[in-house]
């Protein structure tokens, strides 16, 4: 069987962990929630989208899955795109994270170079607005 | 990108420590074993355990809002060149980007840990949604 090339959740953009992600960044901003008067709606970290691992979705196990050594792989850009600002607290999102390229080339450092970038959307769940696009690119490296 | 000019803004963080780093994994649900176990981290190599890239990342994304607004962000782009370890004092700089538009303004970052880039790339953040403090100093147009 071949190895899963899209990904698809769901998520909810949650008070709580807007601020124990927020805390455990020491962040300091009521907006955050995690100093003064909380705001009453939390506005989440521009990473927030990180924890889509609770949600079913770990890049770790991606990874695994496309038959990469995870123990062997570096992180090499991450990039969001919030068309119309930040996640908020209580919004309620579907995503899809899909394969968008996959190369090899040499390193001097590292040797042989394995190269996967994934490409996520997530979308109000109401209407299919886009709130936010992500591009992670990782590296197995030889050495 | 950054020699020779005086950065917009200039933040250093607290201490990266394996609690933190802990509770940064509980957080984000991506535990990997150089994050918690010395021992595995220094059979890799490194001196102690190491910060995920997510966290760094993290890192920037929060100093840039907290100093630009937490509504301000529209982009952000992160490229990582080194690890960051436990014991490391992380220090967030920026600059003025190129480019921008309407609306928008460009900055240049970079994170570093006794003087080692760990992260360098840049962000756009909305000029209307700027807090009322922000300043010129800060690259605001409020």
């Amino acid at each position: 069987m071949s190895a899963p090339r899209s990904w698809h959740f769901e998520m909810r953009v949650e008070r709580g962990k807007i601020v124990e992600l927020a805390r455990s960044l020491g962040a300091r901003d009521p907006g955050f929630g995690t100093a003064g008067d909380p705001a009453p709606t939390l506005v989440a970290p521009p990473t927030f989208p990180v924890v889509v691992a609770h949600w079913g979705v770990a890049n770790r196990e991606q990874l695994v899955e496309l038959g990469y050594d995870a123990t062997r792989v570096l992180h090499g850009e991450e990039h969001y795109a919030y068309p119309d600002g930040p996640l908020e607290e209580g919004e309620r999102l579907e995503g899809e994270t899909v394969v968008a390229e996959e190369r090899e080339t040499d390193s001097r450092n590292h040797g042989r170079l394995r190269i996967v970038r994934f490409h996520t959307e997530l979308r109000r769940a109401a209407d299919a607005t886009l709130r936010v696009e992500i591009d992670r690119t990782v590296m197995e490296v030889e050495r | 990108m950054s020699e020779g000019r005086e950065p917009l803004l200039r933040r250093e963080f607290e201490e990266v420590t394996l609690p933190r780093l802990i509770a940064y994994a509980g957080a984000a649900g991506e535990v990997g074993v150089l994050h918690y176990d010395r021992g595995a981290a220094r059979a890799a190599g490194h001196e102690d355990v190491t910060a995920h890239g997510m966290y760094a990342a993290g890192l920037i994304g929060v100093g840039l809002a907290e100093e630009y607004g937490v509504r301000s962000l529209r982009d952000l782009k992160v490229r990582f060149t080194a690890v960051l370890e436990a014991g490391d004092t992380p220090v967030l700089e920026v600059w003025p980007g190129e480019g921008g538009g309407p609306g928008r303004r460009v900055l240049d970052f970079r994170l570093s840990a006794a003087g080692r880039a760990v992260a360098q790339g840049s962000a756009a953040v909305a000029t209307d949604a700027l807090p009322p403090y922000a300043s010129k100093r800060r690259g605001g147009d409020a």
